[in-house]
């Protein structure tokens, strides 16, 4: 049963008391006669009422509110008197200064246990004497994929231009390429998406990490042509995460050509034959006629195969 | 102007005179709605937490930017919104792209509904749980619409104020938000 579409958007303006007197009466008269309707007000005013019994409770509300009362009551604390650090302040600046310049002369006569060439071309965390020191991402310059050898060569910025090459699982590689894959620049996030359907070609499984980023990418990305990537790489992977992914790109995706491409993909991968199911159900609904029409066509073949 | 409007407009103009604890009593009036409003647009409560307190710190600091245009409910929701929504851009830029500890953990929504009636307890969770789940797929834009009607109660005319924006890109926001939840909601509760 389906709403009537010129309604849809008024029904929900019902439900929250935003509707016009004239608007609220036309619809009224509506409801009156389509059965498919009042259900779809039902279902929202559910919603509506389940809303108004969501509470945030006290026993997570008042520790809340004690830190935050705690850090205001810091902020606005009277600063206490500078009188005697006024007067010491200068002498003990003098006495740091000459410490600095003691230290500085002394470390200058030690001799580097770390090549300085290690330094500046650093890609992980460096042990030294006296501690590590971890370069830090400032943004990516270039992606190249090495076609035929199962990785790809990552240029970057740290405190220097860096480059690494590495295949999917290695630890640096899925850093950078998470963070390239929602990166703002749209060459770059394109360049991690192929990349990325590069190694999978060499059916190296794809961790959580790299799942969440590309669900990110399903969810938020505005240019198609990265998505229907996405959809390609989730198709190889047949992991329950990769699963759900494709089944919400299926529903929910306002795009007709990742919607068909998330169905295709669906309906040729060794899914579990429930799933299968339920998709192809769901399927009908869809605007799509393409969608709904093969979906249809697979329901009832399986249906005669069965019996 | 009603009592509780009148209450606030003097705490308001207490606090710009540099009485703190009459800004303390402007933050037990609201906290709640702005914890309320942070959780949903967050999806977790330790990162609701951070979205509440930065909201108020915020506010402290420009509250003598603070000229009566609009009620301070809204100039606040308004602040805790822009929070959650650079949050949100912010979590996307995280280099470490590891899922949320805690979205776990607060899945279940059980511990922020009302026990009151238990008889529909379980009905009302099991609602709120799949919105939850369903407000992930929104924009940023349409899960604080979302919220804001649908949780804090926030007339569309407010919302366009806060958002600047139309009320008629409000009402579309809310109608795309409102499907799409419909459509995740059908698939799951169907399973």
């Amino acid at each position: 049963m389906s709403t009537c579409s010129r309604h849809e958007k008024n029904i929900i303006l019902l439900v929250y008391d935003e509707l016009t007197e004239v608007d609220r009466s036309e619809l009224e008269a509506h409801l009156a006669v389509c059965p498919a309707c009042r259900q779809q007000l039902a279902i929202l005013q559910t919603w509506r009422s389940a809303a108004s019994r969501f509470s945030i409770s006290d026993d997570i509300l008042l520790p809340t509110r004690r830190a935050l009362l705690y850090k205001l009551r810091s902020e606005t604390a009277p600063k206490r008197s500078a009188s005697w650090w006024s007067i010491t302040r200068p002498v003990l600046q003098a006495g740091l200064a000459i410490l600095l310049i003691f230290f500085g002369f002394k470390l200058g006569q030690l001799r580097p246990t770390v090549a300085i060439d290690d330094l500046l071309t650093a890609t992980r965390a460096i042990a030294l004497d006296d501690g590590t020191i971890s370069p830090y991402l400032i943004g990516i310059d270039k992606i190249t994929i090495r076609p035929g050898e199962g990785s790809v060569q990552i240029s970057y910025n740290t405190m220097n231009d860096v480059r690494i090459e590495g295949g999917s699982d290695d630890p640096a590689v899925k850093q950078l390429l998470t963070y390239a894959l929602s990166d703002d620049d749209i060459s770059l996030r394109l360049r991690a998406v192929k990349a990325l359907e590069q190694l999978t070609s060499f059916s190296r499984p794809l961790d959580e990490s790299y799942m969440n980023a590309l669900g990110q990418i399903l969810a938020e990305e505005e240019n198609v042509g990265i998505k229907l990537s996405v959809i390609k790489i989730l198709a190889t992977t047949s992991t329950a995460h990769s699963q759900d992914l494709l089944v919400r790109s299926m529903l929910q995706d306002e795009d007709e050509a990742v919607r068909i491409q998330a169905f295709k993909s669906l309906v040729h991968s060794r899914r579990e034959l429930s799933v299968l199911d339920e998709v192809l159900l769901t399927a009908q609904t869809d605007s799509n006629a393409y969608i709904r029409t093969k979906s249809l066509q697979l329901l009832m073949n399986r249906k005669e195969t069965s019996l | 102007m009603d009592q509780e409007n009148h209450i606030e407009f003097e705490l308001v103009r207490r606090a710009q005179g540099g009485d703190s604890k009459a800004f303390e009593e402007l933050v037990m009036l609201s906290d709640r709605q702005v914890l309320t409003l942070a959780y949903h647009m967050t999806g977790n409560l330790a990162d609701a937490q951070d979205v509440y307190q930065e909201t108020f710190l915020r506010a402290f600091r420009g509250l003598q930017g603070f000229r009566f245009q609009s009620s301070f409910r809204t100039w606040l929701l308004r602040i805790a919104t822009n929070q959650a929504i650079n949050w949100r851009a912010k979590r996307r830029l995280r280099l470490f792209s590891q899922p949320h500890e805690s979205d776990a953990e607060d899945s279940s929504c059980s511990q922020f509904v009302d026990n009151s009636d238990p008889s529909a307890t379980v009905h009302v969770q099991e609602i709120l749980q799949h919105i939850r789940a369903g407000m992930d797929f929104l924009s940023a834009k349409e899960r604080a619409v979302f919220t804001l009607r649908h949780f804090e109660g926030t007339k569309i005319k407010e919302i366009a104020a806060m958002l600047g924006c139309a009320e008629g890109t409000v009402k579309n926001l809310l109608f795309r938000a409102t499907k799409k939840l419909q459509k995740a909601l059908s698939f799951y509760t169907e399973e």
